[in-house]
């Protein structure tokens, strides 16, 4: 008769990320792909907003189209996802200091000085952000302050309370249910904060490109057509011609070719000013002819007589 | 010696603590009014970030006296 052998011993018990299910069922649930569209979509809408929105217009009569939007949002997120990327590689810099303090200090004395010092500090920028929610401060604050505050704040806190869990509970191979709602949680809100900061850059982005747009326009467009238009402005001056074998008896001066876009052309006054002026959006099909004319010369203002 | 470095830790991070929220308040208060007062919310900024900044500083000594071993 022999022994029976011994079970083979165990290895260590190690925690599992309560993240992981949370993000195999976000996974699951949305097709990155979609998501991802949906996101730039929403971006770009909101650039394309506040773009023409500077100029007073609603891009709705404008026949943007996708990739228009899509366009804007390049511009758009450029800089908030190196501002991520960057503030990711900060935390990931803080977390290997936690690390050598670890290693340095004990586990137990690094975990409750790190645990002291982040809790207060998360609860504050978790406070700004959420007052913020309650009550816009972006009349105050940098419009980036509040969203960012609030997703860091939700980070440093999670980050204290993972240490400490760790420190204090015993490993489990599967994570507890309340474990993932708390990731979940988590996420949701570091997700929505992102949302909030980006949404908010694209419209501050799409706002500072109308300006540089209308500050960099230097030439002069004169339309000419075979019916009057009415077109009117401060600097806009009607001639009309309306001899025998005139082609295009009215003609307007003073304007500013600011794009087409679809089957309309947007005017500017030249003497438009923000938040006052008036931008003319024309069918194509009303102007039988369109002259532009360089900037710098005495033509961009001269009104030709008959 | 130790409790005196406890305690100047302990007054800087609960008067940071404090300062962010007088600011926070203040903030508050300054973003609601017609017109903005640029002055104040100058003066309520800083605030936040001095009271910020003091937590974060009286919180790390106050770690660092607190979890000393002896």
């Amino acid at each position: 008769v022999t022994a029976p052998e011994p079970p083979e011993a165990a290895g260590p018990v190690r925690h599992t990320s309560p993240y992981l299910p949370v993000a195999r069922t976000v996974g699951r649930l949305v097709a990155p792909v979609t998501l991802l569209t949906a996101l730039l979509l929403y971006h770009g809408l909101n650039y394309s907003r506040a773009f023409w929105g500077y100029l007073g217009l609603d891009p709705s009569v404008l026949e943007l189209t996708t990739q228009d939007h899509l366009i804007g949002t390049v511009d758009a997120l450029f800089r908030p996802l190196l501002g991520l990327a960057g503030l990711v590689l900060a935390l990931l810099a803080g977390h290997a200091f936690v690390g050598r303090l670890r290693e340095r200090w004990g586990a137990d004395r690094a975990i409750r000085a790190t645990v002291l010092v982040l809790v207060p500090v998360g609860a504050e920028l978790v406070a700004l952000g959420a007052v913020a929610l309650v009550r816009p401060l972006d009349r105050v604050l940098h419009f980036l302050v509040p969203p960012t505050a609030l997703g860091l704040g939700v980070v440093l806190l999670a980050y204290a309370g993972h240490l400490h869990a760790a420190a204090t509970t015993p490993a489990r191979p599967d994570p507890e249910l309340t474990h993932i709602l708390h990731a979940a949680a988590v996420s949701g809100l570091v997700v929505l904060a992102l949302f909030w900061a980006t949404a908010g850059y694209a419209a501050a982005v799409g706002e500072d490109r109308a300006e540089t747009a209308v500050a960099e326009l230097r030439g002069g467009a004169v339309v000419h057509s075979e019916r009057r238009l009415l077109l009117d402005g401060p600097g806009v001056t009607e001639v009309s011609c309306t001899g025998e074998g005139a082609a295009y008896p009215f003609r307007y001066h003073g304007l500013r070719l600011l794009m087409r876009s679809g089957s309309r052309y947007v005017l500017l006054p030249v003497s438009w000013v923000a938040h006052d002026g008036v931008a003319i959006v024309l069918p194509v099909a009303d102007v039988q002819r369109l002259d532009l004319v360089p900037g710098g010369t005495p033509l961009q203002y001269a009104v030709w007589p008959c | 010696v130790a409790v005196l470095r406890r305690r100047i830790a302990f007054a800087i991070a609960a008067g940071g603590v404090l300062a962010f929220t007088v600011g926070l308040v203040l903030l508050v208060v300054v973003a609601g009014a017609e017109p903005v007062d640029a002055g104040l919310a100058d003066v309520a900024r800083g605030v936040i970030v001095t009271g910020l900044s003091a937590t974060v500083v009286g919180t790390a000594f106050l770690a660092w006296v607190t979890t000393r071993p002896g």
